[in-house]
C-alpha cells in the first residue's frame, strides 16, 4: 500500500475527490432503485466530501510535502501512461515546486469552503458536494498534468462543474451568471486549443512525432511541446507566428485569469456564486489560469513575450489601479471581493511579466496568499451575508460593537490582504515589488500606486462594515461568529501569518523551478537550444 | 522583545477563546510582567555592551532566516535577526520605560472608564501591538525588518486612534492616520528597493546596517532614471525617501494632520502614539548614513523641522482639546529634533527626542488623569481650578513643564545648525526654532494654568471624590518625574563643555556613547561666548512664554484672592476668574488665524478644503465618477467574448488548408 501511494502519490491527490464523488453517485443509484430507500440524509454526503477533501490534504501535506526534494531541480513524483499514443496523449503528470504549492493550496481550500458553507445551502445537498469535488480534481488535475490535452480535459472539467454550481446555487440569476461564465470560458478555451493545435502542427513538422507531451521525457524520442521552436516570422499566412500565438494564448488567459477588462463574467459570477463556489474560483480556479500561462505560454513563445513584456505590464498595472479604483465604487460586498481580486490579479500578471527572478517568485507567493486571504473574505462576509440576508455595504456599519470576534479576524485578514509585514501578502507583494524596480522607477511607482490603492480601499470598507456608529436596528442584535465559523477562520490566519513569518520552507521549493523557467525563457529567446537541451535532461533524470 | 509581543499573541488568543472577559488580574500581569522583564533585559543587556570594547559595542542576536531569494549579486537575504548598539541600547531604555509608564497608568484609567468596559483587554492588544512594532524598529539590524516595524508601528497607531470605533470621528480620524502611514510606508518601501538593487549592482552584499554602511561609498555618485527620462543620484532620492517617511510619521509639516488623529486616542494610546511618532527621527538617527551622502535632504529636514516647530505650536495654542494641545506642541518639539538631523547632530537629536517623549508623556497622563476626574470632558475651556484637589497631578505637570532636562537638549538641538558651520540660513533656522520654543512654552503654561490654576468652570461637577487617581494610575507618573528631572544630566557634558571651552574629553556623555553610531559633523564649533548668547536667548524665550501667560493671571486681583485663601503663595497671584477666556480673546484668535494657516497649508486639509468648496458640484460629479466606475465594472463582455470567438476562427482559418 505503501509503495503504490508512493509511485501513485499524484494520482491519488488528483482522483480521490473525483472517487468520492463518484461513489456518493453510485451509493445513491443503488439506494433509490434497489433499496427504493429515500438515501442517506444530505448532511452524511457532506461530512464524506468534507472527510475526502480532508484527507487530500493530508496527503499533499504530509506525504506529498514532506517528500519533495527541494533541492531537486525540475518535477518530481512523475507518472505516465498511454493513453491514446498515436497522438501523443498520454496521461502524464508530475509536480514542481510551483505546482506544488498551488495544489497544496486548493487541497486545504477545499474542504475549508464546504465547512464553511455547511449552513448555507440546504438543498440539495447531494450534488452541491458531488460538484465540489469534481471541480477539486480538476484544479489539481490541471496543477499537476504535463500533457496538453489532459491539461485541456481538467481545465474543461473546472469550467463544467464551475457552472452547475453557479447555476444550480447561484439565486435567482445564477443560471444567467453560469451561461455567461461558460461561454466566456469557451471561447477562451477554443482560442487556446487552436492555439495549441498549431503549435502541436508545428512540433509534427520538426520531429515527425505526435506529441501533445509538455516536456520531454527522458528515454523517449519526440519533442516535447514547450521545445517546439516557434519561428517568429513565418512565410505567407504566419507572417509572425510567435507573436500571433502568442497573442491567442494572451487573449484566452486574459479572459480566464481575469485581466481588466477582460473580467466581466467574473463579478458577475462572484455575485450570484455560494460561499463554496466563491472561495474556490477566486482562491484556486483564477490561479489555474495564471500558472498555466507561466508553465505553457512563456517557455513556448519567450521572443514574444519579451516583446511584450511592456505592453502586458501595462496590462497588468492598468488593472490593478482600474480594479483599487473600481473597489471604491462598490455597493454590493460580493462585488467588491471580485474587483479585489481582480486588482490582485494585475499585481501578480506584473510580478510574472517582469521576468525578473525576485518578482516571478513573489507572483507565486503572492498568489498562494491571496489564495488564503481573499477566501476567509468571501467566508466571512458569507457568515454575514446569512446573517443579514443583504449584499449592500450600506446596510452593514459598525458591526465591530455586536460582533467584536469577527471584527477581530477581519482585522488580521485584512491585515494581511494589505501586505502588512508578518502576514503573508506582505512576502509575496515585496518580493513582486523588488523585481519590479530592474523594469524602471515609473513601474515600480505605479505598482506601489495600486498597492497603497488596494490597501486603503481596504481599510474604506473596514471603516464602512465594521466600525463608525450601528445605526441599522437590524445590525443591533446580529449574533458574533460561532465555533464553527471561528474555527474556519482561524484556519485560514495560521497559514498566512506562518508564511508571513517564516516563508523560506515555500521559497525553497518554489525558487528552483522558477529559476529554470527564466533560465529556458531566457536561452530560447537568445536561440540557444543546447542550454535547453542541457536543462531538460537535468529533468529528465529522475523520469521512469 | 519577544516578551512584549508574545504577551499580544496570549492576549489576543485569549480574547478569541475566552467566552467571558478575562479577568483583570490576568490582563494587568500579562501586560506589565513581560515589559518588566524587557527592561530588565534591556539594563542588562546595556551593562554588557558597555563593558565592551568601544569599537566593538554591537550585540546580534540571530533568529532566523527571514525571507531569502535571488541568485548571484541579486541574493536578498534579510534575515530575523536585532541589533543591539549603542543606539538601540538607548532608545531600547528609553521606549521600554515610557512605555512602562503609560502601560501602568493606561491600565488603571481605563479600568475607571465606564466606556472601555468591552474594551479593557483588546485595548492593551493594540498598545501591545504599536509597541511590540517599534521594538522591531529599534532593535532590527536590517533593511527588512526595519520596515516591518516602521509598518506595523503605523498599522497599530491607526487602531489605537480608532479605538473607540463606534464614534464618527475616531472612525475618521483612524482612516487619516492609515492613508498617512500608507503614503509614507511606500516612500520607505521605495527607499529599502532603490537601495538594495542599487548596492546589488555593485556585488554581492549583505541587508544589514553596518554591510550597508561600508558599501555605501562604491555608489559614488551613481543615478538612477526616473519617469520621463530624467536622471537624479541614487543616493538623494533613497535619502529624500527615508526623509519624506519620517516627516510623515513624527507629523511634520505638510503632514501635520496627522497629530489630530494621535489626539482623539485615549491618554494612554495617545501617549503610545507619541512614541510611534518620535520613530521619525529615531529613522534618520539609524540611517544616518543615507542622510549623510546627501547633504541637500540634511538641509531640507532642517528647513521642514523649522517650519514644523512653528506650525506644531501655533495649532497647539487654537486648539481646546487638552490632549490635541499637548500632541501638537510634542509635535512642535520633534521638529525642533528635526533641526539638529538636518544640521548632522544626531545625538542632540537623540537627547532630545529622549526629553520630549518623557516629558510630553507625563503631561500627557496628567491630562489623562484630569479627563478621568472630569469624566471624560477634553475642553480645556471647561477646567480650572483643579490644583486643589488633584494635587500630585498637578505637581507632576509642574515637574513636566519646568523640566529642566527638556530645556538643556531643546537648547542643544537648537544650537546645531551653528554648530555644524555649513548650513545654510542657520540664523534664521535658529530663529524659527526659537519661536516654535516660545511659543510651546506659551501652549503648556496654557495647559497649566487653565486646567489647574483660576476658578472651577466645569458645569457637571467632578466625579466621585474628585482627587487624584489611585497610586497604581501616579506611579509611573512619579517615575516619569523622577527622569525628566534627572534626564538634565544625561548629556550636559557637551553643552557645559561649551561653556567651559574645556571640551568633553573623558566624558562619558550621551554624544560620547554614541558616536559610533554616527558620523556627526565636524563643524567649526561654537565659541563661549556665542554659547551664551544661545544658551541666554533660549531661556529668554522660554520666559517670555511662561511669563506671558503668568502676566494674564496677575491682571485679576478678585480670582487671586480667592486663590489666595486655598493655594500656596505662589500659586495665588496666578488665577483668576475667566481667566482663559481673556487669554483666548486676547492672543487666542491671533494664534488661531495662525494655526489655521498652517492646517490649511498641510496636505490633507487642502483636500478637504477642496472637497468642501466644490459643494454640490463636486457632489455631482463624484456620483458620476462613481457611477462610471460601477458601470465600467461590468467590464467590456461583448468585446472580449467577440474577440476570442474571431481569434479562434482567424486561428482555425490559417491553420486548415
Amino acid at each position: 500500500m505503501t509503495s503504490l501511494l508512493e509511485t501513485h502519490l499524484l494520482s491519488a491527490i488528483i482522483f480521490l475527490p473525483l472517487f468520492t464523488a463518484l461513489g456518493l453517485l453510485a451509493f445513491r443509484i443503488v439506494a433509490t432503485s434497489v433499496f427504493r430507500s429515500a438515501g442517506v440524509p444530505g448532511w452524511v454526503w457532506r461530512a464524506i466530501a468534507l472527510t475526502s477533501g480532508a484527507a487530500n490534504f493530508v496527503l499533499a501535506a504530509v506525504v506529498l510535502w514532506r517528500g519533495f526534494d527541494p533541492m531537486e531541480i525540475g518535477y518530481q513524483w512523475v507518472e505516465r501512461a498511454s493513453w491514446i499514443p498515436e497522438f501523443g496523449i498520454h496521461y502524464f503528470v508530475g509536480v514542481d515546486g510551483i505546482s506544488l504549492v498551488l495544489v497544496l493550496l486548493t487541497t486545504f481550500i477545499a474542504p475549508i469552503a464546504l465547512l464553511a458553507s455547511w449552513k448555507e445551502v440546504e438543498h440539495p445537498l447531494r450534488s452541491y458536494s458531488v460538484l465540489l469535488l469534481f471541480l477539486e480534481t480538476g484544479v489539481i488535475g490541471a496543477l499537476l498534468s504535463l500533457n496538453w490535452i489532459q491539461l485541456y480535459f481538467f481545465w474543461e472539467l473546472t469550467l463544467i462543474s464551475s457552472f452547475f454550481l453557479m447555476g444550480r446555487f447561484g439565486g435567482s440569476t445564477g443560471l444567467q451568471t453560469a451561461t455567461r461564465y461558460l461561454l466566456f470560458g469557451l471561447a477562451s478555451s477554443m482560442l487556446l486549443l487552436v492555439a495549441s493545435l498549431v503549435v502541436f502542427q508545428l512540433n509534427f513538422d520538426q520531429s515527425g512525432l505526435a506529441n501533445f507531451d509538455l516536456v520531454t521525457l527522458g528515454d523517449l524520442p519526440g519533442l516535447a511541446l514547450l521545445e517546439t521552436e516557434i519561428p517568429l516570422h513565418g512565410t505567407d499566412v504566419w507572417w509572425k507566428t510567435q507573436q500571433v500565438l502568442f497573442a491567442a494564448f494572451v487573449f484566452a488567459f486574459a479572459i480566464k485569469i481575469p485581466l481588466l477588462p477582460f473580467h466581466s463574467w467574473y463579478n458577475a459570477a462572484q455575485k450570484d456564486a455560494s460561499t463554496a463556489g466563491s472561495v474556490i474560483v477566486a482562491a484556486s480556479v483564477l490561479k489555474l489560469g495564471i500558472y498555466v500561462f507561466l508553465r505553457v505560454a512563456l517557455p513556448l513563445f519567450p521572443t514574444a513575450a519579451s516583446e511584450a513584456v511592456e505592453w502586458l505590464s501595462g496590462l497588468a498595472v492598468f488593472g490593478l489601479i482600474a480594479a483599487g479604483l473600481l473597489c471604491v465604487a462598490q455597493t454590493d460586498v460580493k462585488r467588491f471581493l471580485g474587483c479585489l481580486s481582480l486588482a490582485h490579479m494585475g499585481f501578480i500578471v506584473l510580478g510574472i511579466f517582469t521576468l525578473q527572478h525576485h518578482a516571478v517568485v513573489g507572483a507565486v507567493i503572492h498568489m498562494l496568499s491571496h489564495g488564503l486571504t481573499i477566501a476567509a473574505l468571501f467566508i466571512m462576509f458569507g457568515f454575514l451575508i446569512e446573517r443579514r440576508e443583504t449584499h449592500v455595504l450600506d446596510e452593514y456599519g459598525g458591526l465591530a460593537k455586536p460582533m467584536p470576534i469577527a471584527a477581530g479576524l477581519f482585522a488580521v485578514v485584512l491585515l494581511a490582504q494589505a501586505s502588512v509585514p508578518g502576514t503573508s501578502g506582505f512576502v509575496g507583494s515585496f518580493l513582486v515589488m523588488l523585481g519590479t524596480l530592474p523594469m524602471g522607477l515609473g513601474w515600480f511607482a505605479l505598482a506601489l500606486v495600486g498597492l497603497v490603492l488596494v490597501a486603503g480601499t481596504l481599510w474604506f470598507v473596514v471603516g464602512r462594515v465594521l466600525l463608525g456608529p450601528l445605526e441599522k436596528p437590524e445590525n443591533r442584535g446580529l449574533i458574533d461568529f460561532g465555533w464553527r465559523e471561528r474555527i474556519v477562520v482561524l484556519l485560514l490566519i495560521v497559514p498566512m501569518l506562518w508564511i508571513g513569518v517564516y516563508p523560506n520552507p515555500i521559497l525553497r521549493r518554489v525558487e528552483p523551478p522558477v529559476s529554470l523557467l527564466l533560465f529556458e525563457v531566457e536561452q530560447a529567446r537568445q536561440g540557444d537550444t543546447s542550454a535547453l537541451a542541457e536543462a531538460n535532461l537535468a529533468r529528465a533524470d529522475r523520469w521512469p | 522583545m519577544g516578551l512584549p509581543l508574545a504577551a499580544v499573541i496570549v492576549q489576543a488568543v485569549a480574547l478569541f477563546f475566552a467566552r467571558k472577559p478575562v479577568r483583570r488580574v490576568w490582563v494587568v500581569g500579562l501586560t506589565l510582567v513581560p515589559l518588566v522583564l524587557a527592561f530588565v533585559f534591556v539594563v542588562s543587556a546595556f551593562v554588557e555592551l558597555i563593558e565592551l570594547d568601544r569599537d566593538a559595542r554591537v550585540i546580534r542576536d540571530a533568529v532566523w532566516s527571514w525571507i531569502g531569494v535571488g541568485v548571484g549579486d541579486a541574493v536578498f537575504d534579510a534575515e530575523l535577526i536585532f541589533r543591539f548598539d549603542s543606539l538601540s541600547a538607548v532608545f531600547g531604555i528609553l521606549f521600554i520605560a515610557v512605555a512602562l509608564a503609560v502601560f501602568a497608568s493606561g491600565l488603571a484609567i481605563m479600568e475607571l472608564d465606564a466606556r472601555a468596559d468591552a474594551g479593557y483587554q483588546r485595548f492593551f492588544v493594540f498598545l501591545g501591538l504599536a509597541f511590540s512594532s517599534s521594538l522591531v524598529f529599534i532593535f532590527a539590524d536590517n533593511l527588512l525588518l526595519l520596515l516591518a516595524g516602521w509598518i506595523g508601528g503605523g498599522v497599530g497607531t491607526a487602531w489605537l486612534v480608532g479605538f473607540w470605533y463606534s464614534e464618527e470621528g475616531s472612525r475618521r480620524a483612524a482612516t487619516r492616520s492609515i492613508v498617512t502611514s500608507l503614503v509614507i510606508d511606500a516612500a520607505l518601501v521605495l527607499a529599502v528597493v532603490v537601495l538594495f538593487w542599487s548596492l546589488a549592482s555593485t556585488g554581492p552584499h549583505a541587508l544589514d546596517f553596518g554591510a550597508i554602511r561600508e558599501s555605501l561609498p562604491s555608489l559614488g555618485r551613481a543615478q538612477i532614471t526616473l519617469p520621463f527620462g530624467a536622471e537624479v543620484q541614487t543616493m538623494a532620492l533613497v535619502a529624500a525617501a527615508v526623509a519624506l517617511a519620517a516627516i510623515g510619521r513624527a507629523a511634520q509639516f505638510p503632514f501635520t494632520i496627522a497629530a489630530a488623529g494621535i489626539a482623539r486616542a485615549p491618554a494612554p494610546a495617545a501617549a503610545m502614539g507619541l512614541i510611534n511618532a518620535s520613530m521619525g527621527v529615531v529613522l534618520c538617527c539609524r540611517l544616518s548614513f543615507l542622510i549623510d551622502a546627501s547633504p541637500m535632504t540634511g538641509t531640507v529636514l532642517a528647513w521642514v523641522g523649522g517650519v514644523s516647530a512653528i506650525a506644531g505650536a501655533a495649532i497647539a495654542l487654537a486648539q481646546r482639546d487638552l490632549i490635541a494641545i499637548l500632541v501638537a506642541a510634542a509635535i512642535s518639539q520633534f521638529a525642533i529634533a528635526f533641526i539638529a538631523v538636518g544640521s548632522g547632530a544626531y545625538s542632540a537629536a537623540v537627547f532630545q527626542i529622549g526629553m520630549t517623549l518623557i516629558v510630553f508623556t507625563l503631561l500627557v497622563l496628567c491630562a489623562g488623569s484630569v479627563i478621568h476626574t472630569l469624566d471624560g470632558e477634553r475642553d480645556i475651556r471647561r477646567m480650572g481650578g483643579l490644583n486643589v484637589r488633584l494635587i500630585l497631578t498637578h505637581l507632576m505637570a509642574l515637574i513636566g513643564v519646568f523640566s529642566p532636562g527638556f530645556f538643556l537638549s531643546r537648547e542643544q538641538a537648537l544650537a546645531a545648525p551653528f554648530e555644524s558651520g555649513g548650513m545654510p540660513g542657520a540664523g534664521l533656522l535658529y530663529a524659527m526654532g526659537l519661536i516654535g520654543t516660545g511659543l510651546v512654552s506659551w501652549a503648556i503654561s496654557r495647559f497649566l494654568i487653565d486646567v489647574f490654576w483660576g476658578s472651577i468652570r466645569t458645569p457637571l461637577g467632578f466625579r466621585g471624590e474628585f482627587n487624584d487617581p489611585p497610586l497604581s494610575f501616579m506611579l509611573p507618573l512619579y517615575g516619569l518625574a523622577f527622569v525628566s528631572i534627572l534626564g538634565a544630566a544625561m548629556n550636559p557634558a557637551q553643552i557645559w563643555g561649551d561653556l567651559l571651552q574645556g571640551g568633553v574629553e573623558g566624558s562619558d556623555s550621551l554624544t560620547q556613547f554614541l558616536a559610533l553610531e554616527f558620523t556627526e559633523v565636524a563643524g567649526a564649533g561654537i565659541e563661549a561666548s556665542v554659547r551664551w548668547q544661545l544658551v541666554f536667548a533660549s531661556l529668554l524665550v522660554t520666559l517670555v512664554g511662561f511669563s506671558t501667560t503668568y502676566l494674564f493671571f496677575v491682571r485679576f486681583p478678585r480670582a487671586r484672592t480667592r486663590l489666595n485663601r486655598r493655594l500656596a503663595p505662589v500659586q495665588n497671584v496666578l488665577a483668576g476668574r475667566r481667566a482663559a477666556e481673556r487669554v483666548d480673546r486676547a492672543v487666542g484668535r491671533p494664534l488661531g488665524a495662525l494655526s489655521r494657516f498652517w492646517l490649511d497649508l498641510s496636505v490633507g486639509a487642502i483636500l478637504e478644503k477642496v472637497r468642501r468648496r466644490i459643494g454640490v458640484q463636486g457632489a455631482n460629479l463624484g456620483r458620476t465618477f462613481l457611477t462610471g466606475l460601477r458601470r465600467a465594472e461590468r467590464g467590456l463582455p461583448d468585446v472580449s467574448l467577440l474577440f476570442a470567438l474571431l481569434g479562434a476562427m482567424a486561428l482555425l482559418a490559417a491553420v486548415l488548408p
